[in-house]
């Protein structure tokens, strides 16, 4: 049992968006608590999960200014300095690469479980943060005056501010009674690492086949990121097939360019589903990281965004706490929403349009595509608007 | 204080202070208004008396009286912000709303039914009065403004706010907010009543103070925000003077 119950916030989950989100008011005095389902030897070690995070330029430096990013090795950084789009096999493809975008490389590849161990190592010892690990939450409620979370134990903690980080299949959002839109992409997303024989010259390759989608990402040395989706029913097959043979299948899917490759972690399949919550804050609550928004994986934001939008409203609840508001002032609460739907909406719906479109496999869909790409290899200013989106470079966090 | 407090009663004013308190309710304009009066006056009070708005607590130590205090939308930031804090109000209905709110939030806040003249009788002194949006509803501006003066300690800061008088402050305040959005009932403001910058500055320099500063809040209806101004005072704005 909890021995103390009432904190300035609670924040349920400690995922990335959730740990940001503390960490991001450090130093403020606040009063933080954090629930977790999990066990805290899984937060110290988190386990390696075959995911691998594309970092943003911005969450380069928020990763930086927080302390995390000194805790991840130098030699298991990957960086991206050209990304290629190739749609099955039409020959145009669009072609990004980091000159021209005024930064040197377009994002850095990380492990997620690498990022994860990060995240926990910069709160463990943060002044006025409780951790409340193997935690399960049984009821969450909010009013004018203040929010209040049961915990299984019967615990009940009382907070100013109620924060939700527990996922794209938060509970505690279908709590709060706040809807969202979901969209199952009716597949399966598998990712493992490879190593490969060739360089891949810190080159990026997404590929559109006819019913599937890869991403070759490259990690630190010879070594990559490998990301399928495909349709649900093929899942298990791709799972459960001969490593080497799996391997042989992907390099062939993209031409052999990095050479023999060879799976040299586990496959891990995830269900692939986009959610998207009507509104992201209530009476002295708020959603943050996938709760929020829980992107598609293929254009790599959701990380990305989990962390802005938790630093955006960190910012907000600075602001008010400098000001002598209420922490969970609405109007605060409104902007953060404002601000954060500003940033999410074109990406989540343009990548869903950007799967769909994809994921045709009508001729107008394939004529489509190949129409998209060539106006788009042949127009800079479309590319550098998708240049941009991928780096962040100009859309800084203040 | 009251020893017993009838739980009818209690369970009225904690309607009324969710409804006094309810950005979106009955006092929605003044909710809109209120973070820029607060940037306003954080900003003045950290430059007259040294603070770093950084930090935490930054008021500790100063003692501030808001008057005219209402449900307490100008005394609980003040609390949260470190100061000692008293809050009072001529009329009698509101100050349940506020105590009841501020112990809904765990903040120690000093309400008290008085008027200024009275807080002066009793012998109180401060570092800061908040005198905003009071003047304007007052029969004798000048009387009054001699009265808030008295509770000044030397080197103490007033803020008073108010709505100056001219066509567009006619149309913007009481066609605008009352006729029109309803924001305020009706009779709110007298037009009479409302002071320009000018009057205002000689009042407060006859009380016996030196205006150190003014600034305008201007609505912008297109933002539907408030902002200030340090240009634009045609509406409402607000002078800051200190007691030498």
């Amino acid at each position: 049992m909890a021995t103390k119950t009432k904190f300035d916030i609670i924040v349920i989950g400690a995922g990335p968006a959730g740990l940001g989100f503390a960490k991001a008011l450090a130093g403020t005095g606040l009063d933080i608590a954090i629930i977790e389902a999990q066990s805290k030897a899984v937060l110290m070690a988190p386990p390696e999960d075959g995911r691998d995070i594309a970092l943003t330029h911005t969450s380069e430096k928020i990763m930086a200014d927080m302390g995390m990013w000194a805790h991840i090795p130098d030699n298991q950084v990957g960086t991206i300095r050209d990304a290629k789009v190739i749609n099955g096999q039409s020959p145009f493809a669009l072609h990004f690469d980091s000159q021209g975008s005024g930064a040197d490389y377009l994002g850095r590849i990380v492990p997620n479980h690498l990022i994860r161990h990060a995240a926990y190592q910069v709160v463990q010892d943060q002044a006025d943060l409780t951790l409340l690990c193997d935690s399960e939450v049984t009821s969450v409620e909010t009013d004018n005056t203040g929010g209040r979370v049961g915990l299984k134990d019967g615990t009940e903690l009382h907070a100013a501010l109620v924060i939700a980080a527990d996922s794209r299949f938060s509970t505690t959002r279908r709590k709060m009674g706040i809807a969202a839109n979901s969209l199952d992409f009716g597949r399966v997303v598998i990712v493992c690492e490879m190593e490969h024989e060739l360089p891949h010259n810190d080159t990026a390759f997404e590929c559109f086949h006819y019913d599937q989608t890869l991403a070759i990402l490259p990690m630190y040395g010879k070594k990559s990121s490998v990301v399928v989706t495909l349709p649900s029913v093929q899942a298990e097959g791709a799972t459960n097939m001969d490593g080497d043979a799996f391997a042989a299948d992907i390099s062939a899917r993209f031409g052999d360019q990095l050479g023999a490759m060879k799976l040299v972690t586990k496959r891990h399949a995830y269900p692939l589903v986009g959610v998207l919550a009507r509104q992201f804050v209530a009476t002295r609550f708020a959603l943050i990281g996938d709760a929020a928004v829980g992107m598609h994986p293929v254009t790599a934001h959701g990380y990305n965004l989990g962390l802005s939008g938790a630093v955006l409203l960190a910012g907000e609840v600075r602001d008010a706490l400098q000001n002598g508001r209420d922490i969970a002032d609405m109007a605060g609460l409104k902007r953060y929403e404002v601000g954060h739907r500003k940033n999410v909406l074109p990406l989540y719906h343009g990548t869903n349009a950007l799967v769909r479109l994809f994921t045709n496999n009508t001729m107008p869909g394939k004529l489509m595509r190949d129409v998209a790409l060539r106006i788009g290899s042949l127009l800079p200013p479309v590319k550098s608007r998708i240049l941009r989106q991928l780096t962040h470079i100009e859309n800084h966090v203040r | 204080m009251q020893t017993s407090i009838d739980p009818d009663e209690v369970a009225k004013f904690e309607a009324m202070a969710a409804e006094w308190w309810d950005p979106a309710g009955k006092f929605k304009p003044l909710h809109m208004m209120n973070p820029c009066r607060l940037e306003f006056i954080n900003a003045q009070i950290a430059e007259k008396f040294g603070r770093d708005i950084t930090k935490p607590l930054p008021f500790q130590g100063l003692r501030i009286l808001d008057i005219g205090c209402g449900g307490g939308l100008l005394s609980e930031p003040m609390a949260r912000l470190g100061a000692e804090i008293i809050g009072a109000d001529a009329s009698k209905g509101t100050l349940p709303v506020a105590r009841i709110h501020a112990e809904q939030m765990g903040l120690t806040i000093d309400y008290r039914h008085a008027s200024a003249e009275e807080l002066g009788a009793a012998g109180e002194k401060f570092d800061v009065v908040l005198n905003m949006e009071v003047v304007e509803h007052v029969a004798q501006p000048l009387e009054y403004l001699t009265s808030c003066q008295a509770l000044l300690k030397s080197g103490g800061l007033m803020l008073t706010s108010t709505i100056n008088r001219n066509p567009k402050s006619y149309m913007v305040a009481i066609v605008g907010a009352e006729q029109i959005m309803r924001w305020l009932p009706k009779g709110t403001h007298e037009f009479d009543k409302f002071i320009t910058p000018s009057e205002l500055e000689t009042m407060i320099g006859q009380a016996g103070l030196q205006v150190t500063g003014q600034t305008g809040f201007v609505f912008n209806p297109f933002g539907w925000s408030w902002s200030l101004s340090n240009r634009d005072l045609s509406v409402n704005y607000a002078i800051a003077a200190v007691k030498p």
